[in-house]
């Protein structure tokens, strides 16, 4: 390691005191049980700040067989950025900014670890041009880190997943060789998206953008039964034009944001969905009366504007439930959008069984698909309790699975539903990516590939049966 | 009168805060101090996180180390963390309360103990004799021979440390107190009666010294008979608002009181031709909802251009001066002001407007770092600019009164 700490030089330390910081993500995980699992103090913390920079490391790294985690925001919940075998972690948060923008073209070349947020403000602000698609999470994460993910969010259904937009990255490999990634590259781009940091270390993008919006419309809309919530979900997704964001969230939700100490004119007993348009003022016009026919035929009821506006104002804040907790666990999958419905009234039940609060909100991100977060309070402090309600998360995400739904995002936390994450042969061509691109299995080791031994499966499913019914042990004695 | 609804924010203990926090960085993309550091024990989430490892089986803090204080204390409480919270936690509020943990503890850092001294020796934070805090005053060779400190008057204006003893501030003062005159206002200052207002203890963790100089000023502006208090310093304004508990007293920052006598026809202005941009102190905006008042009267004053920088409101980018942070780190503090000069350069502004005195100070230091031809000025020396301008133009129809 002092080669790395003279290559950095400040910029790179193995001070306790700095590395401990780096071993965790939105995941509260009992330490003892993720240090039992997982090597997550990364033995050095290094912050590139060039291209130069970040394929010196990573020569470094494949030379010495040491294993690389690239980190910026850490705003996922997987331990997609956490180290699972100690080694290098990389740093990019130096790797920030715009670089340039082509205003014919209607494109930007941006740094990794630019934030979602921060390039959609400055786009809008001096060249007129807005990004197509960003995450709920726009504020903290990264351009590069959701196009590691599968990125989805606000923006999808009209735009597509993050993958769509992006032209060309530059990238460094593992072995330290710099190569552009175009869709017609060897390797080509598109194996990096979702790759989760484990193919190499992305550095810049090209990005397709939009003229920044003229016009916004925003409507909420209450329905008194999900089922019929889904179908003018449904419908709405297939207007065209499309809307540019169709959130839903179910009654819970709103109970719970209330719980957490917001006062809100929402109506508790409604499902909620909420349609946004962005565009010229003609396409914003010419949805009014679709919009208006849907609501009218399914029963719906449209609520004010102003509660509309504030639901999208809230687009990044629904973690503020959180404060009701104060701690969160749950599952976020990705959901054919004909399932929702039974999705929904599923988890509803199982909330109902395990005596939890149980809510449902996520968004339409295709005319077939939708991303759902399904949470309830739990209090890490309480730490067996907390443990025990583990097993809940199982139970949603196999609902989810016999919806015909997946886990969104994989990491080493949902490893053991890799096969519902990948069929046959989508897994093998994976694996062989991996193989060709990093024979010596140094980036990101330990995530997306393959369940650690206590995560396999069996053992998974032995361990979450046992947690739930230690969980129905400790909660025996509570009263209905 | 012109503040907007700010965000709500909780706070209920420092740890419960702490397990409330989602961890998911939006606080860290927005810190300055974090932004020139990058480590992640330098940023609000990483602070967050070792809380939460210093919390005991009992849900108190266990022993602080001394690298976590020296992290606490390099922050300037801008409170942009807290803005941009999903989880609606004030982080400024929890950062204070931990500074007065660690002083309670005797774990403070060596600045502290000078701070709590140099105010309690000489009532202001520059260790000046406070009977030096109307100087500025001696520089003004029309003023009245009361040199604006009287037995009664209706408007106290306090002027606080910062415009009373640094030279880089003191024309704010003394273009306020010109305003104030020529619009007829009936206004004191208190001169050396003037004490701190408290805000740089409150920042050191030591609230509760605080509490004397409260006090004294309460005292002070019962004496006086006013009505209405009358602020150029976002902090000390931020200060009496929260901590001082005055009950039908108004409590205005200056740009508040300068749309008032604006909209109130009691200010002739003239013409200024220039493009200017306007910087939202954090403790005057994000920390107290007042961003329309300094553009309205910036938007009144003939000629002139308002152009917004990137970031802007309750968005708005920290000078770097705030919450004692200049006293410990000044070059990062320049640096980070360097970062809010290069948006007012990028916006082509040929004025940074700003309204506060410590923000002039450490924005000029930031022009400096950048070689900007951008000039830095308060609001109150630019309606200065702009009477004087009016009465030029009537000096030139020959219908003036003579120079203010």
């Amino acid at each position: 390691m002092k080669q790395l700490l003279e290559l950095l030089g400040d910029r790179a330390t193995a001070s306790p005191f700095e590395t401990a910081l780096y071993q965790s993500d939105l995941a509260a995980v009992p330490p003892f049980l993720s240090r039992a699992l997982f090597q997550t103090r990364p033995d050095i913390v290094v912050r590139p700040r060039s291209t130069e920079e970040v394929a010196s490391v990573l020569r470094y790294a494949e030379l010495h067989s040491v294993p690389v985690t690239p980190r910026a925001a850490a705003s996922t919940a997987y331990y997609n950025a956490v180290p699972a075998r100690g080694g290098i972690l990389l740093d990019l948060n130096g790797l920030r900014g715009i670089i340039s923008v082509d205003r014919e073209r209607e494109t930007v070349t941006v740094l990794a670890a630019t934030r979602w947020k921060e390039l959609d403000d400055e786009l809008r602000h001096k060249w007129g041009l807005a990004v197509r698609s960003y995450p709920t999470s726009a504020p903290a994460s990264t351009v590069g880190g959701w196009f590691n993910m599968e990125g989805w969010g606000v923006g999808s259904l009209k735009y597509g997943a993050v993958d769509s937009q992006v032209i060309r990255a530059e990238a460094v490999l593992p072995g330290g060789e710099v190569t552009e990634l175009t869709p017609n590259s060897d390797p080509p781009l598109s194996w990096f998206a979702g790759s989760e940091g484990t193919l190499g270390v992305i550095i810049s993008l090209e990005l397709g953008l939009r003229l920044a919006p003229v016009v916004e419309s925003h409507h909420l809309i209450a329905f008194a039964d999900y089922a019929i919530l889904q179908e003018a979900a449904a419908r709405m997704a297939r207007l065209d034009p499309k809307p540019y964001h169709l959130h839903f969230a179910d009654s819970t939700f709103t109970r719970s944001i209330k719980r957490a100490g917001f006062e809100t004119d929402l109506p508790i007993d409604k499902h909620l969905l909420s349609v946004h348009y962005q565009g010229s003022r003609a396409e914003i016009e010419g949805a009014e009366t679709p919009i208006a026919r849907i609501v009218q035929q399914t029963n719906g009821k449209e609520l004010g504007s102003g509660l509309a506006v504030e639901e999208w104002r809230n687009r990044f804040s629904e973690v503020r439930a959180k404060r009701a907790g104060p701690s969160l666990l749950g599952a976020e999958t990705l959901l054919p959008l004909k399932s929702l419905a039974r999705y929904i009234g599923s988890v509803r039940r199982l909330g109902h069984r395990v005596r939890l609060p149980i809510y449902t909100y996520g968004a339409v991100v295709s005319p077939d698909w939708c991303q759902t977060n399904s949470f309830f309070p739990s209090d890490e402090r309480r730490t067996w309790s907390y443990l025990a309600a583990l097993s809940v998360t199982k139970s949603l995400q196999d609902r989810a699975a016999r919806q015909g739904g997946r886990p969104y995002g994989v990491g080493v936390w949902n490893t053991p539903y890799l096969s519902r994450v990948w069929r046959g042969s989508e897994r093998r061509e994976r694996l062989r990516r991996k193989a060709h691109l990093d024979p010596h299995g140094i980036m990101n080791p330990g995530k997306l590939y393959a369940a650690p031994f206590l995560l396999r499966p069996a053992f998974f499913g032995l361990g979450m049966s046992a947690l739930a019914l230690f969980r129905q042990l400790i909660h025996s004695g509570e009263k209905r | 009168m012109t503040m907007v609804e700010t965000k709500r924010l909780f706070l209920t203990t420092p740890l419960g805060e702490a397990t409330i926090c989602a961890r998911c960085g939006a606080c860290n993309a927005v810190c300055c101090t974090h932004r020139e550091q990058e480590w992640e024990s330098t940023s609000p989430r990483g602070w967050l996180t070792m809380l939460r490892g210093l919390a005991s089986a009992t849900g108190r803090l266990s022993d602080i180390p001394p690298e976590f204080v020296q992290r606490v204390f390099n922050c300037t409480t801008c409170g942009k963390c807290g803005q941009a919270c999903p989880a609606h936690i004030d982080l400024r509020r929890l950062w204070l309360e931990l500074r007065e943990e660690i002083v309670d503890r005797g774990l403070a850092p060596g600045f502290v103990n000078q701070v709590k001294e140099v105010v309690a020796g000489e009532h202001n934070v520059f260790d000046f004799p406070n009977e030096e805090r109307a100087e500025w005053v001696e520089f003004m060779p029309d003023a009245p021979d009361h040199r604006y400190q009287k037995e009664k008057a209706e408007v106290l204006y306090y002027v606080g440390c910062v415009s009373s003893f640094s030279a880089a501030a003191q024309g704010i003062p003394r273009a306020l107190a010109k305003v104030l005159e020529e619009s007829g206002t009936d206004f004191a200052i208190l001169g050396g009666e003037e004490w701190c207002c408290g805000f740089p203890l409150m920042a050191a963790g030591l609230k509760r010294e605080a509490q004397s100089l409260i006090e004294h000023n309460k005292e002070r502006l019962a004496a006086l008979g006013a009505r209405t208090v009358v602020f150029n310093c976002p902090s000390c304004y931020h200060m009496w608002q929260h901590e001082y508990g005055l009950d039908g007293t108004e409590l205005l920052h200056h740009t508040e009181y300068l749309a008032r006598l604006i909209a109130g026809g009691r200010l002739n202005l003239g013409k200024i031709q220039e493009t200017v941009t306007y910087h939202d102190p954090c403790d005057l905006g994000r920390n107290s909802g007042v961003y329309e008042a300094p553009r309205d009267v910036l938007k009144s004053i003939p000629g002139v251009a308002l152009v917004e920088m990137l970031h802007n409101r309750e968005e708005a980018l920290c000078c770097g001066g705030g919450g004692d942070f200049e006293m410990l780190a000044p070059a990062m503090t320049q640096k980070i002001a360097t970062r809010l000069v290069q948006e007012a350069v990028d916006a082509n502004a040929q004025r940074l407007v700003v309204a506060c005195p410590q923000c002039k100070r450490v924005e000029i230091s930031g022009v400096e770092a950048l070689k900007s031809d951008v000039r830095v000025i308060d609001l109150a020396e630019l309606i200065l600019e702009s009477v004087r301008s009016a009465g030029d133009s009537k000096e030139d129809a020959g219908g003036a009164n003579g120079p203010i």
